[in-house]
C-alpha cells in the first residue's frame, strides 16, 4: 500500500520544483507566486515503497484569506496524509515559520524542507543547522531545488517519517499561556469523533475565533463541554484588549523568536544584483521600452530560427507527397495520404519548430524572473482598466495557455476580479494561436513578418485593454486593490530546464496533433472528398452557403471553413487550410492566392475571434455561469468582425 | 506585532505599503495576508491603485 505525502509551503517557496523533483512529473513551475491553484498528485518510489505526492497551492498560515488556501486547508483537514512536507524559504526564514508552527496544531507528521539555501547564502545568511534542529523535534534538510541540493536525503527521511510520531517545537511548551489552554481544549475535543483527527488545531480555532470554525464546532459539542469551553476561552482573553490578533501575534512573535536564534545576517550596503537590475529594467522611463524590445527581440529570434527549420520540415513532407504519388496509383488512397494526412496533418507538424524556440525563450524570460517584473510593469495600465495587478499574471499565463490562465485567476481576492480577468483572457494570445500566426505571417510578408505579428501582439494588448474598459465601466463595475507581489530574485536559467520546459510543449502539441487535431483533419478531409461529382465536397457547399458572412472581410470559402475548426483547436486552422487547398503546397498557395491586406485581416480575426473549445469550457467551469460564457463568444466574433471589416477598409483605403 | 501594524493603521487611518514594510520590517506578500485578515475579522482595510493603505469606518473614526 502505499503513503501519502503532502507537500505544503507558502507561495513561491519551491512546492512544484520540489513535486517536480520527486515524481519526475512536468508540473508547472513559474518563478512568481501563485502557479499552483489547485493540488496537483503524483508518486514515486523509494526501495519499491510507493509514495503518493500532493503538492498544495501555496498558504501563508492556516486561517484561509482565499480560495487557494482555502483548497489547501481543506484537504489537509479532510484526507489524512502519513506525513506533510513542509517547505521552508531559507532566505526568507521568518515568513516561512509563521506557518510551520501552525503546521504543529495538525497533528500529523511532519518535516521540514528548508529551500532556496542557494539565494540565502548569496544574501549572507546563516542559518545555524544544529541549533535550528534543536528547537524542533522533527527532521530538517536543508538545501536548493534548483540544485538537487538535499532531495535524495529528503527522500531518504520522507521513508523514515511516515506515520511517525507527531513531533514538536519546545518553543510552544515554554512560551505562553496560549499552548496550555489548547490543550486543555484538546483534551475536550477528542472526545468527539468529528475532532479526534485534528483536536490542537479545531482548538487553535476556538482561541482564534475564526467564523469559518467556530459556530460549527459549538453546534456538536454537548451542553457541559461548550461551557468548559467558553471558560478556557474567557480565561485566555482576560486581560488581553483585542483578541483578533491573538494567535497571529503569537505565531509571528515565535518564528521572529526562532529566526533571531538561529540565523545571522551579515549587513552591507552594497546592493545586491538583483536590485542593481531592476533599478534599470523597473526604470519609470525604460521599463516599458525595454519591454517592447524584449519582445521584439523574442519574434525576431522565433522567426528567424523557427523558419530555417519549418522550412526543411516542408522540404520533407513535398518528398514524401512526391513519393507517395509514386508509389500509389490515383483513388481515394492516394487523396487521402496526400491532401488528408500530408497536407492537413503535415502543415500542422511544420509549426513544431516556431515552438519549441518560442518556449524555449519565454521559459529563458520566465525563469530568470523578468516575467514577474511584466507583471509590476504592466500593473499601472491593469488600473486603469479597474483590474487587478495580480490579473496580469493570469494574463500573462494567457500567452502560453488560456486554460491554465483562467484557472490561475483563483488567486485573485475577490469574484469580479476574477469575472474581469477570465473575460479578458481570451484576448490574449495564446501559444496555439501565435504559432499559426506566426506560420502564416511567415509565408505572407517573408522577412518583415516578424514586425507585422509583433503590431498584432500589440494590438491584441490593446483590444484586452479596451474589452477591459468595457467590462469595468458596463458591466462589472468595482474598484481593484493595489497589487502586492514579492519581485523574486533574478537567477540564470538552465539550459536544461528550458529544453525539458520546451521539450513537453512540444510533446503535448504532437499529442494534439496526433488526436484532436488529426480528427478535425479526416473529418475536414472527408466532408471535401464526398460527394465526389461536386468538386470541394460538402464543406464546400456548406462554406458557400455562410461564406457571403465572410465576404466583406475578404475572405475566401477556405478561410471561412478554417475558422469553424480553428475552434476546436487553433492549430486545425493551418491543417484545414492544407486540406482544403487540394493537391497544392499551402505555403504557396497562401503566397500566391491571399493579397497582404486579406491576409493581414484574416490574422487580425484569427487572433481575437472565440477562444478554444478547451478555454471555453473552463471559463464555465470557473464563471458557473452560461451567461458569461456566450456573451465572451459572442462579444469576441462582433468585435473580431468589425475590427477587421474597418482595419480592412482603412487598409484598402491607404494602400 | 501584527496588532501593532494593524493599530497604526486604524491610527493613521492611510499609511504607504513602504512606510509599513520599513517600519515593521516585513515584506509586502505578508503585509497583504495580514491585510486579509484583518479584513476577515471585519476590520474595514484595504488597499488602493497607489499602495496606500486605507481604513474605512474604523472604530476610531465611529469614534470621533
Amino acid at each position: 500500500m502505499s503513503e501519502k505525502i503532502v507537500i505544503v509551503g507558502q507561495p513561491n517557496s519551491g512546492k512544484s520544483s520540489l513535486f517536480n523533483s520527486l515524481t519526475g512529473l512536468d508540473q508547472t513551475v513559474g518563478n512568481w507566486p501563485g502557479v499552483t491553484v489547485e493540488k496537483k498528485e503524483g508518486f514515486f518510489f523509494i526501495d519499491d515503497k510507493k509514495f503518493e505526492v500532493v503538492d498544495l497551492p501555496g498558504c501563508y498560515g492556516l486561517t484561509p484569506t482565499s480560495i487557494d488556501e482555502k483548497i489547501s486547508l481543506d484537504y489537509l483537514l479532510s484526507s489524512s496524509p502519513s506525513l506533510i512536507v513542509n517547505i521552508l524559504d531559507g532566505s526568507n526564514l521568518e515568513r516561512s515559520l509563521f506557518l510551520s508552527l501552525q503546521l504543529f496544531f495538525l497533528d500529523i507528521p511532519l518535516i521540514f524542507f528548508v529551500n532556496k539555501m542557494d539565494v540565502a547564502r548569496s544574501k549572507k545568511i546563516k542559518i545555524d543547522f544544529e541549533k535550528m534542529k534543536s528547537i524542533f523535534s522533527c527532521d530538517i534538510v536543508f538545501g536548493s531545488v534548483k540544485n538537487g541540493e538535499g532531495v535524495d536525503e529528503l527522500k531518504r527521511l520522507i521513508k523514515n517519517n511516515v506515520n511517525k510520531k507527531v513531533c514538536e517545537t519546545k518553543y510552544f511548551k515554554v512560551s505562553d499561556k496560549v499552548y496550555l489552554h489548547i490543550e486543555k481544549l484538546s483534551e475536550i475535543l477528542i472526545k468527539y469523533k468529528e475532532f479526534e483527527k485534528h483536536p490542537k488545531f479545531y482548538s487553535l480555532k476556538i482561541i482564534e475565533n475564526d467564523k469559518n470554525f467556530v459556530p460549527s464546532i459549538f453546534k456538536i459539542l454537548r451542553e457541559e463541554d461548550l461551557s468548559k469551553i467558553k471558560s478556557i476561552v474567557d480565561e485566555v482573553y482576560k486581560n488581553i484588549k483585542k483578541i483578533d490578533f491573538l494567535t497571529l501575534d503569537w505565531f509571528y512573535s515565535l518564528s521572529r523568536g526562532i529566526v533571531g536564534e538561529v540565523t545571522k545576517k551579515e549587513f552591507s550596503d552594497k546592493k545586491s544584483l538583483t536590485e542593481e537590475v531592476d533599478n534599470t529594467l523597473l526604470n519609470r522611463f525604460f521599463s516599458i521600452p525595454i519591454f517592447f524590445i524584449t519582445f521584439l527581440f523574442i519574434f525576431f529570434i522565433t522567426f528567424f530560427l523557427g523558419d530555417i527549420f519549418s522550412n526543411f520540415l516542408t522540404f520533407l513532407f513535398e518528398k514524401l507527397s512526391f513519393l507517395l504519388t509514386k508509389v500509389i496509383k490515383g483513388g481515394f488512397l492516394l487523396s487521402f495520404l496526400t491532401e488528408g494526412i500530408v497536407g492537413g496533418v503535415g502543415s500542422v507538424i511544420t509549426l513544431l519548430p516556431y515552438i519549441f524556440f518560442m518556449y524555449i525563450f519565454l521559459g529563458f524570460l520566465e525563469d530568470t524572473g523578468y516575467m514577474a517584473r511584466v507583471v509590476f510593469i504592466m500593473d499601472r495600465f491593469m488600473h486603469k482598466i479597474g483590474l487587478h495587478g495580480k490579473s496580469f499574471i493570469s494574463l500573462v499565463l494567457g500567452f502560453g495557455c488560456s486554460v491554465p490562465a483562467v484557472l490561475s485567476t483563483r488567486v485573485l481576492d475577490t469574484p469580479k476580479d476574477r469575472i474581469k480577468t477570465i473575460l479578458i483572457i481570451p484576448f490574449i494570445p495564446c501559444s496555439s494561436r501565435l504559432t499559426v500566426l506566426i506560420f502564416l505571417g511567415a509565408i505572407l510578408f517573408g522577412k518583415w513578418s516578424f514586425l507585422v505579428i509583433f503590431s498584432l501582439f500589440l494590438l491584441s494588448i490593446l483590444f484586452a485593454i479596451f474589452s477591459g474598459f468595457i467590462i469595468d465601466r458596463f458591466i462589472l463595475k468595482e474598484k481593484s486593490e493595489g497589487l502586492i507581489m514579492e519581485l523574486p530574485d533574478y537567477h540564470l536559467p538552465t539550459l536544461k530546464n528550458l529544453l525539458i520546459n520546451s521539450y513537453f510543449k512540444v510533446k503535448d502539441f504532437l499529442k494534439r496533433a496526433g488526436s484532436l487535431i488529426f480528427i478535425i483533419t479526416i473529418i475536414i478531409f472527408l466532408l471535401s472528398y464526398f460527394p465526389k461529382d461536386v468538386e470541394g465536397g460538402f464543406i464546400k457547399i456548406a462554406g458557400e452557403k455562410i461564406d457571403f458572412l465572410f465576404k466583406p472581410l475578404g475572405f475566401d470559402v477556405e478561410r471561412t471553413v478554417s475558422l469553424i475548426t480553428g475552434f476546436f483547436a487553433k492549430e486545425s486552422v493551418v491543417s484545414t487550410l492544407g486540406v482544403l487547398y487540394k493537391g497544392e503546397q499551402l505555403e504557396k498557395v497562401i503566397a500566391s492566392r491571399w493579397n497582404k491586406v486579406d491576409g493581414f485581416v484574416f490574422l487580425l480575426f484569427l487572433m481575437i475571434y472565440l477562444p478554444c473549445i478547451a478555454t471555453a469550457v473552463v471559463i464555465k467551469q470557473e464563471t458557473g455561469s452560461y451567461l458569461y460564457l456566450f456573451g465572451i463568444v459572442l462579444y469576441s466574433i462582433v468585435f473580431a468582425y468589425i475590427i477587421s471589416f474597418l482595419v480592412r477598409y482603412i487598409l484598402l483605403l491607404i494602400i | 506585532m501584527i496588532e501593532e501594524i494593524i493599530n497604526y493603521i486604524l491610527e493613521k487611518r492611510l499609511v504607504s505599503t513602504k512606510e509599513l514594510t520599513k517600519k515593521f520590517n516585513i515584506d509586502e506578500p505578508f503585509l497583504d495576508y495580514i491585510i486579509s485578515y484583518a479584513k476577515n475579522k471585519g476590520y474595514r482595510i484595504r488597499k488602493d491603485k497607489k499602495k496606500l493603505i486605507k481604513c474605512f469606518s474604523c472604530p476610531y473614526k465611529k469614534f470621533f
